[in-house]
């Protein structure tokens, strides 16, 4: 039995819209990468990563900011979230 | 040499004498200025000196608009204001949407100057270049909408715009707010500056027109941004920025029991999906806004059923959250009391957490709450300690000083003081985001998140500013102030200023089709000339880098749950970035602009500095 790491996707404020829900717990093989996050996300919910419009973090960080970008690998228990553009006023 | 944009006009009233008199806009200082925030600033340098109280009659209120206040094009509704900040007792620099700036211009004047002191209770009324004293006697304790109501009466007009204050005001509570067209001058208590004066409200209505220098162009330029705004900001039309709540909590930076931690575990019961099902029933736009991201909420049954409020994400963060109150009906009825008796909802939900803290830690009793069980979470407390400000009653007059009064009576409760300069904090916890603690330490009006810069979108995205990093937040919050600065002088909602390509690499061509002037390659340094204009006004006040210091719940505790668990900003920490933002703004060790600085912004020869 291949091996698994569970993450958890949250999808916050307008983007539970999209999605039609608030979060789910999604499993991937053992060294997935953010970008077998996206794709998983763009079969699931035709969500094009990365995206102008949609926001992305990984455990509170945004996933540009980690040094390996989208080839940044996923852990068990991670945290991801999605979200609209943020600006204060 | 402006073909658009201006109208060239000051009105100044006094109503210590019932006079008026209107005065040139001066053009060098327009070009240099821009308008709104950083004329505002200008008038305040020149005519408020570190001697003025904020209730001496000495004391004055500039309202001024901007180029593109009340231009067709989407939402130019702002109207700065500046005045001597009663809840800080320095310079307060703030803006409101509304009708009120545009209808200012229709009647042919770019600004409102406001001096002296009324006798007695009073109203103005400006309709075009005529300008009313009228008895507001009858209207003392009235609230702040029904002011806005008998204004427009008074008018004979309901298409007159208006700005009100309420009770609170007349008491000199230091926390209260201007009602401007149901848009609020919020922070730091101007509305006290306006009860000081006896001055309940103005009306304005004005038949004019403003001029534009390319019309076609103009026209051009707002089709454009209103297509963009219709696709980037449907969010904002459909949530507005209650939004916001499920996000800064998930990412840990939502103040929660008094920043005691920074993850709201009722945040589900408060967020915007709960407001959108349960409470919201129209939206509400400023002036020409295709985004209307404005909520009314009513609360449709249980305790404070039929209270009704306009709620935004930082009211329901402090309001809510902050006093862990997870009952959103309860937070509605909150927030509609703060907005009629006339108090500002992020000072009023800092103060009421305050109590909470220190009623729960047996500091305080119910007697000194009259009777109030302060608890968190206690909804109807929320409510009624709003009230107990309001009306200055118990501790109530103790909180209706502000924060800087309270922390020199009481030192001993300075560790639960979320406070710099006096201004309370905003509904972000720094521990959280690092660059929002720079923010709050180097705002122009104490501890603000518009003002101060909002660096939480660049802290998610871009590599090099990382949350919790501190090397570079002094170069990122100095770009978004200055950014913020001159939009905040354009007379333009910041919420569509992306549309019209305001950013901190501004772009295209409105300012020269409004103005026929181009300032585009000029703003950011208008922004930084701006915020030095600001930081020299509170040096003359006596700010320094001891002022600019974060307090000790943020330095000296750690997040004890949540995402961002064990997260903590201490004073070595924020130095790194104070010391790099005081370079990068060409400041001196103790905060102080240094001469060079001075004179690379022309600043020397604006304020006619000898030997600068």
């Amino acid at each position: 039995m291949e091996a698994n790491v569970k993450v958890q996707i949250k999808y916050l404020a307008a983007l539970r819209d999209r999605t039609g829900r608030r979060q789910e717990q999604v499993s991937f093989p053992v060294g997935a990468t953010l970008q077998d996050v996206a794709e998983w996300l763009n079969g699931q919910y035709d969500l094009s990563l990365p995206n102008p419009q949609v926001m992305t973090t990984l455990n509170g960080s945004g996933w540009n900011q980690f040094p390996s970008k989208l080839s940044t690998k996923i852990n068990e228990g991670d945290i991801i979230c999605l979200f609209p553009p943020i600006a204060g006023g | 040499m402006f073909e658009g944009g201006y109208l060239g006009k000051i009105l100044r009233v006094n109503l210590s004498t019932r006079e008026h008199h209107v005065e040139q806009l001066k053009e060098n200082e327009v070009l240099k200025l821009l308008g709104a925030r950083g004329l505002a600033a200008k008038y305040y340098y020149d005519e408020i000196g570190p001697e003025v109280k904020p209730f001496d009659p000495a004391n004055k209120v500039f309202l001024i608009t901007g180029p593109l206040t009340g231009v067709k094009l989407p939402s130019t509704t702002k109207i700065g204001l500046s005045t001597k900040s009663p809840e800080t007792g320095i310079y307060l620099c703030s803006n409101s949407g509304g009708d009120f700036g545009p209808q200012l211009k229709f009647c042919g004047f770019d600004g409102l100057a406001i001096e002296g002191q009324a006798d007695d209770w009073t109203y103005l009324l400006i309709r075009d270049g005529e300008v009313t004293f009228s008895d507001a006697g009858p209207w003392q304790g009235l609230t702040t909408d029904k002011i806005l109501e008998m204004l427009k009466e008074a008018m004979g007009d309901k298409r007159a715009a208006a700005l009100s204050i309420g009770p609170a005001a007349e008491r000199l509570v230091r926390l209260s707010y201007i009602n401007v067209d149901t848009r609020a001058i919020g922070r730091g208590g101007a509305g006290a500056v306006l009860g000081s004066k006896r001055l309940k409200g103005i009306a304005v209505l004005g038949s004019g027109s403003i001029p534009v220098a390319d019309e076609a162009k103009v026209k051009e330029i707002r089709r454009a941004a209103i297509e963009e705004l219709r696709e980037t900001r449907a969010n904002h039309t459909k949530y507005g920025t209650p939004q916001y709540i499920e996000i800064i909590n998930e990412l840990g930076c939502m103040p929660t029991r008094n920043f005691q931690t920074a993850y709201f575990e009722g945040g589900d019961k408060i967020d915007a999906h709960m407001m959108r099902e349960g409470y919201w029933v129209r939206n509400y736009g400023c002036y020409q806004c295709p985004v209307a991201c404005g909520k009314v909420c009513e609360v449709k049954d249980g305790p404070f059923a039929g209270a009704r409020a306009r709620t935004e994400f930082e009211t329901i963060g402090m309001l809510g959250p902050s006093c862990g109150v997870d009952d959103f009906s309860a937070i509605v009825a909150a927030n509609q009391l703060c907005d009629e008796i006339g108090i500002d909802t992020i000072s009023a939900g800092n103060a009421i957490a305050l109590t909470m803290e220190l009623h729960e830690r047996g500091l305080i009793s119910s007697e000194d709450t009259d009777g109030i069980e302060a608890h968190f979470g206690n909804g109807q407390a929320l409510v009624d300690l709003v009230r107990l400000i309001g009306e200055r009653r118990g501790i109530g007059d103790l909180l209706a000083e502000g924060m800087a009064h309270l922390a020199r009576e009481h030192p001993e409760w300075s560790r639960y003081i979320l406070a710099v300069k006096g201004l309370p904090f905003a509904a972000y916890d720094p521990r959280g985001f690092h660059g929002n603690g720079l923010t709050y330490g180097t705002s122009s009006r104490g501890a603000c998140h518009n003002v101060g810069g909002w660096t939480i979108r660049d802290e998610l995205q871009t590599g090099q500013y990382d949350r919790f990093a501190l090397k570079g937040k002094g170069v990122l919050v100095q770009a978004i102030q200055d950014n913020r600065a001159y939009v905040d002088s354009l007379g333009l909602c910041t919420v569509v200023r992306g549309s019209m390509n305001f950013r901190d690499k501004p772009k295209g061509d409105v300012l020269k089709a409004v103005t026929g002037y181009d300032f585009t390659s000029e703003l950011m340094e208008i922004g930084a000339r701006i915020y030095n204009l600001e930081r020299m006004i509170l040096n003359r006040e006596g700010i320094r880098r001891k002022d600019d210091l974060l307090p000790e719940r943020i330095t000296k505790e750690a997040i004890p749950s949540g995402p961002t668990q064990g997260r903590i900003l201490t004073g070595e920490m924020y130095a790194i970035m104070l010391d790099e933002y005081y370079e990068v703004r060409g400041w001196d060790e103790d905060g102080v602009p240094k001469p060079e600085t001075i004179r690379k912004l022309g600043l020397d020869e604006l304020l006619a500095l000898d030997g600068s």
